[in-house]
């Protein structure tokens, strides 16, 4: 529902949002989150080829989004999702 | 991450009364390596080593335990350097030789590190006669190396920065001092630049950077969780200079997910394997004319957390997948024969509160791919209660052998719960009779 927005914050974007700013991109932010919690789930459930792709989609699409860590700070899922799926894809 | 030991400081400092019979101070000498940073007109950096541009594909060489020809392989593996962190690291004999002279038959630079005492430990950065101590063993420190042709660069202190919880990281003294000893090499040694390492990165550390230390020639970032992305990161926090990243591979212990009673869960071999690789690929294909290379962590075994979080071989000095993915990573080819790939460990119990004395079972999956054959050994440990901050040395937890009950040497065994109550873990290494070897962990807690 919201990933047509989330590409058009993207495409806006030329580096990630400074932190004054993050939350602007709301719909950037949740989207590419969401797809690296898919991967996340699909990986686990074994179902490579299927979480390769939703990692891909916010290594290769949607690389700005951030995403919050109660911890208290903001990371990458993009960043993420580069290791998971160089270790769904590779022979490691 | 590796505290020194102060029991060199006397014999070091022995050593300077001779040395400075031979040596002038502040006479330069020519006959080691020449390296220094160049800035191109572009803005961009080039680490030049005797003239040729130079990226650093290292590993740290520390930890407490290490394979016969660990310098051998990380050369056989495509690595050019290694680093080190305390003078004393240098004095080593590895493969019959001084560490330096090994280093360099094999064509391995060494980032000679040198420990800036800390202020956690209870360094005195008020203290005059502390300080002058560490200047004068800096001094004999340089004096005694800057000639050795497998000097790369000085790595002065390491994570230096930290100070007790609840104190500013950014305590000028410290900054300022680094100064003082980085102008010391400078004075001593014009040939080899001077690279610090910090622990991550923050414009307050940048800033204290650029406001009271001017002699630093490359800046060193240890980043585990986040390593891809510090080159992306540093132009934010204010640093546009050449960097190294100086600790990285996997995700650290103070990072990743816990079980409900607080242990880390550890990721497995292939996905510590295939980050340390992204992180490489990452970091080196991102950020050229920034980066002028990495030290992976760490090239030997250390007890942090667990036995096998950071260490790249097991305490009995057999290689673990993250070698091979780093050679990978370094020369784009496999090793000819790999450690075993481990690909599932499961138990019952795992993350779970039990009973004690339980009866359960553990096992494993475990390829290899060149069809060595494979042992297995179990372990049922607690769960470390010495854990530390920096990768201050921490002590082994103790094993429970007598809960292994079935199996012990195959892929699967039947196990009891100890009948303590406590955090445990079930641990299971596969070892392929060539060198290689795997292993992995699970959490588990006996009691309510």
């Amino acid at each position: 529902m919201c990933e047509k927005k989330a590409r058009e914050m993207q495409a806006s974007l030329k580096a990630k949002a400074p932190k004054d700013k993050v939350h602007d991109y709301w719909a950037l932010n949740d989207v590419g989150t969401s797809y690296f919690i898919r991967g996340e789930a699909l990986a686990k459930l074994g179902r490579k080829a299927e979480a390769i792709a939703a990692y891909k989609v916010v290594r290769d699409d949607l690389y700005f989004a951030q995403t919050w860590d109660p911890k208290g700070w903001f990371w990458s899922p993009a960043d993420a999702a580069h290791p998971k799926i160089d270790a769904l894809s590779g022979d490691f | 991450m590796f505290r020194q030991q102060r029991r060199l400081l006397l014999a070091v400092l022995t050593s300077l009364a001779v040395l400075s019979a031979n040596l002038c101070a502040g006479e330069s000498q020519a006959s080691g390596s020449e390296v220094r940073v160049v800035e191109q007109a572009d803005g961009t950096y080039t680490l030049l080593r005797n003239g040729e541009p130079y990226q650093v594909k290292g590993a740290g060489y520390g930890g407490h335990a290490r394979p016969g020809n660990a310098l051998a392989l990380l050369a056989e593996s495509g690595g050019n350097s290694i680093r080190t962190w305390g003078i004393e690291q240098v004095e080593d004999v590895v493969e019959g030789k001084n560490l330096l002279d090994r280093a360099h038959e094999l064509g391995i630079t060494v980032s000679v590190g040198f420990w800036v005492q800390h202020a956690r430990h209870g360094f005195d950065y008020g203290d005059a006669a502390s300080i002058d101590r560490q200047r004068k063993l800096l001094r004999a420190t340089v004096l005694k190396y800057k000639d050795h042709p497998a000097l790369l660069t000085w790595g002065l202190g390491n994570e230096m920065e930290h100070v007790f919880k609840g104190k500013s990281e950014t305590d000028v003294r410290i900054w300022k001092e680094l100064n003082h000893l980085a102008g010391i090499i400078k004075e001593l040694d014009p040939h080899h630049p001077v690279m610090t390492v910090t622990a991550g990165y923050s414009p307050s550390k940048i800033e204290a950077i650029h406001g009271h230390y001017p002699h630093l020639d490359i800046l060193g970032v240890n980043n585990y969780g986040g390593a891809g992305s510090v080159g992306q990161g540093l132009p934010e926090a204010g640093w546009n200079g050449p960097y190294m990243l100086t600790e990285y591979g996997v995700a650290g212990a103070w990072e990743v997910s816990t079980t409900s009673w607080g242990a880390p869960i550890e990721p497995d071999p292939s996905t510590k394997a295939a980050a340390s690789y992204s992180a490489y690929k990452m970091d080196s294909e991102m950020n050229v004319g920034r980066n002028l290379g990495s030290y992976v962590f760490v090239w030997g075994n250390k007890q942090e957390a667990t036995f096998s979080w950071f260490g790249m071989f097991l305490p009995t000095g057999e290689k673990l997948p993250r070698v091979d993915a780093m050679a990978y990573a370094w020369t784009g080819e496999w090793p000819k024969n790999r450690a075993p790939k481990l690909r599932s460990l499961k138990t019952p119990v795992a993350m779970k509160k039990v009973g004690p004395g339980a009866s359960t079972y553990a096992e494993v999956d475990v390829l290899d791919r060149e069809g060595d054959d494979l042992r297995y050994y179990w372990d049922i440990r607690a769960e470390s209660s010495d854990r530390k901050h920096g990768g201050d040395r921490e002590a082994a937890p103790p094993s429970f052998p007598d809960a292994i009950k079935k199996g012990q040497g195959t892929a699967r065994i039947e196990f009891k719960t100890p009948e303590k109550p406590g955090a445990y873990r079930v641990f299971v290494t596969a070892y392929d009779g060539e060198g290689g070897a795997a292993v992995h962990n699970l959490p588990f807690y006996v009691g309510k």
